[in-house]
This record gives structure tokens, sequence and C-alpha cells, in this order.
């Protein structure tokens, strides 16, 4: 279940980060790519050799 | 008045926190003050009377949809994205939020959250994405905090500097309730606590390794000894009490609330661990803590607190013998004259004392002098001199280029030099470590430009690019100074000369 759990989180980041690149190159940065950068931050954090420490440490 | 803290790190920095929290309270007695944190660590908030209300940041609702959905991606982003959206339009109306999490994600959130009329210290984003820090002490922490840096200043105290607060002894104190709170365990009245884990494998000693110094502490002969910890590290206690000698051992590991841990931690003698998260009820609780510390943590910044604390940090935890170790915990016990390898805590408020040389020392001074206005240190090899030749040859070249950088010119070519003297300066402090808090002040300085019109941007780097020149000038002498020849190519920019 961990795996299956990792790999989709690993797919999610990667289509959660070309959506927001994509709205990027659209329009300028607004509060809805700030979102979905949100959410790429967020799963992110979840993948391995990742954590929700203080990352910039 | 409503302010927001955002902590979404893990216990050890939460619990860290708390003196902050009640100066915030202190500060502005009649504000509300709210915490959001993750849920699987929110439980450290409780007992903390400063807090109003503490919002958990709900990851497991935004990420069921993804999870649950499996391959149909398009419905469950957009799930995902809606509990998020909820969650921000929910939690948007605060007049001050402190971010206190130093994170990507944390960043974005703090924007997010944020309106026109929200002051906000910590890590946010400016209008354009690109990460923003509005606070010095936010700016020090992006610069100088982390393993393989050189920041000496405990955490607890950064995360003060953010607040904005003066932290006083009274900061420290927890409701009483918390530690006299009735537990059902039949502890003695003297005992000592040991947490064998911590949250990641490279901050703990094996097994074999705690009960081979348990059985060589001469001091522990006698006591009681409580083993506290986490679920998943029960077998591992079991296996501890089976190969050690004395008997007098209550496991409890696995068995414990964590506000529990106040009661336990808080009327033991003393607190022994590696670096863990109750080590920090540790150091609320005022128990003295031997903290045997790892090489790939920073002591410095997430250490014990509590006064006649002790840390040993140990290079590699596998080839120190657990006879040493067993030695500086006797002394810690027996609170007999430490040997100089330990480092000493004389009280929650003061600088660790440290009496032997390290190898950083020389960074930190320089940290101080850049930061404090101490005087600049003295090198102590040619090795940093050379580099600093190098970085003002590079300095020059970025100077250069910014002089150039007239409006009615394209200044692309421009633009690739300067990042191409970024990436130079960075091997430069690759090659010679100390050198690296200078390029660290001045690469943090530039991320804090915010966006504008080219020449605001062009001028505000001149000044940090000349405030550099200026430090390098300080070791190599004025023949380091740059003299700008080029004038007339100004285009009304307002730069140093």
């Amino acid at each position: 279940m961990e795996n299956r759990n990792e790999k989709v989180l690993h797919h999610a980041f990667i289509r959660v980060n070309q959506k927001a690149q994509k709205l990027i190159q659209e329009k300028a940065v607004d509060k809805e790519t700030m979102k979905w950068l949100l959410l790429k931050e967020l799963i992110k954090e979840q993948l391995p050799n990742e954590n929700p420490s203080n990352t910039t440490r | 008045m409503k302010i927001l803290v955002i902590q979404l790190a893990r216990l050890g920095d939460i619990y860290s926190t708390w003196p902050s929290l009640n100066a915030l309270k202190r500060k502005f007695p009649n504000s509300q003050l709210d915490v959001m944190a993750r849920k699987r660590f929110s439980n450290a908030l409780l007992g903390m009377d400063a807090v109003d209300k503490i919002i958990n940041l709900p990851t497991e609702s935004i990420f069921a949809p993804i999870l649950d959905k499996g391959e149909k991606w398009h419905r469950a982003f957009a799930e995902s994205y809606d509990v998020l959206n909820n969650f921000i339009n929910k939690h948007s109306d605060y007049d001050l939020i402190i971010n206190l999490s130093f994170s990507p994600a944390s960043s974005f959130l703090t924007y997010l959250l944020s309106n026109e009329n929200t002051n906000v210290r910590g890590y946010t984003r400016f209008n354009d994405g690109f990460l923003s820090i509005p606070d010095d002490a936010s700016a020090y922490f992006y610069a100088q905090v982390g393993v393989r840096k050189s920041n000496r200043f405990h955490l607890v105290d950064l995360f003060s500097e953010v607040c904005e607060v003066a932290l006083e002894e009274d900061d420290w104190k927890i409701n009483s309730s918390l530690v006299e709170k009735e537990l059902n365990y039949p502890l003695e009245e003297n005992y000592v606590v040991l947490h064998i884990g911590a949250s990641e494998d490279h901050k703990v000693l094996n097994k074999e390794k705690w009960a081979s110094i348990l059985n060589q502490s001469r001091a522990l002969t006698d006591k009681q000894i409580v083993m506290i910890g986490a679920d998943n590290e029960a077998d591992t206690a079991n296996d501890i009490n089976l190969l050690i000698r004395n008997k007098n051992i209550l496991n409890i590991v696995g068995q414990t609330e964590i506000e529990d841990l106040f009661s336990i931690i808080g009327n033991a003698e003393s607190f022994i661990s590696c670096d863990s998260g109750p080590m920090h009820i540790a150091s609320l609780c005022s128990t003295p803590c031997f903290n045997i510390s790892s090489d790939t943590v920073r002591f410095w910044e997430t250490g014990p607190k509590a006064k006649n604390s002790r840390i040993y940090q140990i290079k590699d935890f596998n080839t120190v013998g657990s006879d040493e170790i067993a030695h500086h915990l006797d002394g810690f016990i027996n609170a007999s004259v430490a040997d100089e390898k330990v480092v000493l805590v004389n009280s929650n408020v003061s600088e660790y004392e440290c009496l032997h040389e390290r190898e950083d020392d020389f960074q930190w001074k320089l940290i101080r002098a850049i930061y404090l206005g101490a005087d600049f240190p003295v090198p102590n090899n040619s090795n940093f001199i050379d580099a600093l030749v190098q970085l003002s040859e590079l300095n020059h070249i970025a100077l250069q280029q910014l002089y150039a950088m007239d409006s009615k010119l394209d200044y692309s070519e421009h633009v690739n030099l300067l990042d191409r003297v970024d990436e130079l300066m960075d091997t430069v402090t690759g090659v010679v470590k100390s050198t690296q808090p200078l390029v660290a002040w001045l690469k943090t300085e530039k991320v804090r430009t915010a966006p504008g019109e080219t020449k605001d941007i062009v001028n505000s780097y001149l000044n940090l690019h000349n405030l550099f020149q200026d430090v390098l000038t300080i070791y190599l002498g004025d023949e380091a100074k740059y003299i700008n020849s080029n004038e007339t190519n100004l285009g009304g920019l307002d730069g140093h000369k």
C-alpha cells in the first residue's frame, strides 16, 4: 500500500507541476497558479527523501 | 487582533516554538493567537495555554482524492484543489501571520492566507511567485541556518526573532498541571528517563550500543531507568531491555500519550536521548538532558536548553566506544567537572559553552561580524585570503555588468554573466568553506530584492555587490576596491561610485 501511494504521489507531483508550469506560461502568476504550486509542494513533501521539516535548512 | 503562527515542522520544532508563543501572548494579551500545524504533529500543542486555536493543515483530506482516484487525475486534482481552496478561504482573515516553517510549501501557504492588510513575517511569496523574505531574522535563517552551515543561534531564539519578541525566563514556564498529571506508573522518587529513538535513523544509536553504554555506566547502576518512545520503537526497547544488566527498568515505550511525557520527564532527575522530540519537552520542563548528538545534526540549533544539560557530539556513531559515551554520561549524572569534549548548557537563555576548538569557529566569528557588528576575525590560513581574491575578481565582473546595464541596451548578456558570477562564487565557496557565510549573505539579500523596474533591481544589486566589496576590502586592502570606469553608461542609475 505504501509503495502504491508513493507511486501515485510521484505521478501526481509530475502532473501537478506540469499544470502549474502551463498556467505560468499562459498568464501572469496569480492566486490560482500559487494554489497549484502549493499543492505541488505539499505533494513533494510526501515523497521519499523529503520530509515536512524546515526543508531549506 | 488575530495572529496566526504557521509551524508545519515536526515535534521538536513545535516544542521549540512554545516560548515564542508565550511571549507573543504576553506582548499581545488581547489577541487571538492561533497555530497551524500538521495533524500528525499537532498533539505537540496540547497543554500550550497561550494558543487559542489549533488549526490542522488537512493534508489527508487534500491527498485523499489523489490516492483514492488513482489514474483519474483530472477529477482527483480538481477535488484536491477544492479542499485546499476551501481551507485557504476559511483562514484568510489574520492581521499578523508569522511563518516559522521555512519551507517552500509554507511560503506559498503564507502568501495565500494573507490579504492586503496582513502583516507577514517569515517566508512568503512575491506577487510574481518568487520567494519573499520580508524580515531580517528569516533572511538570516535562509542564509546561515542548517546542516553544513555555521549558525550557532538556537532555533528557539531564531523563532523568537522572527516573532519579534524578546524571550524572558517566564516564557519557558508551562502549565503546572502538565507536570503534575497523575499517571499509574510505578515511578520511584529518583529516576532517569531514556528515549532511545528519534525521527530519523541517522540520529540514533543502535540497540547494541545503547545496551553497552547502559551496562558500562556506573552512575546508572542503581537508578530506575524509565524507557519511553513511540509504538515503532517498542521492539528495539524490548531488545535493549534484554541486553542490560540493570533490572530496575520501567519500559513504557509505545504506551504513553505525548502529553503524558511532561509528567514523566518533568518529574525525572534527568533525561537521556539522541536528538529527539521529547528532548525539547525536557527543555520546557527544565529537566537536565544528556544529549548524544549525531554529527549530521546541528546541536547548536536544536540541542537541549535546560540548565545543567550536556551535549556530547559524535562524528560517527559506529566508531566511538560505548565506554567513552558512558564516561561522559556518568560525568553528567554525577555533575562532575565536564571533559572539554562535552558542550555545557548553563541556562535556557545563554549560548552553549563549548570548551574545545571546532572546525567552524572561524565561520561563526565571521557570521557574528556580518550580522552583529563584531570584529571581523583574523583568518588562520591563506586559503581564505586566496578565495577572497577570487571572489573579489568575480565581484568586480558583477559590478562592471551592473554599471553597464543601461536601460537602452539589451541587458540579457549582462544577466547571463551575472548568473555565471553567482555560479562561480558558489564554486569558490564549495572549495573554501570558510567563505560560505559571506557569499550566503550576498545571495540571500539578492533573493530579497522585490520584483520591479529593471533600474530599481539593478540599483539594489549594485548596493549589495558594493557592500560585499567593502567587506572583501577589509581583508584585501584598498587595492581590492572597485573603481567604476563606466560612469558614462549609468543611464540614470544611482549606483555606488
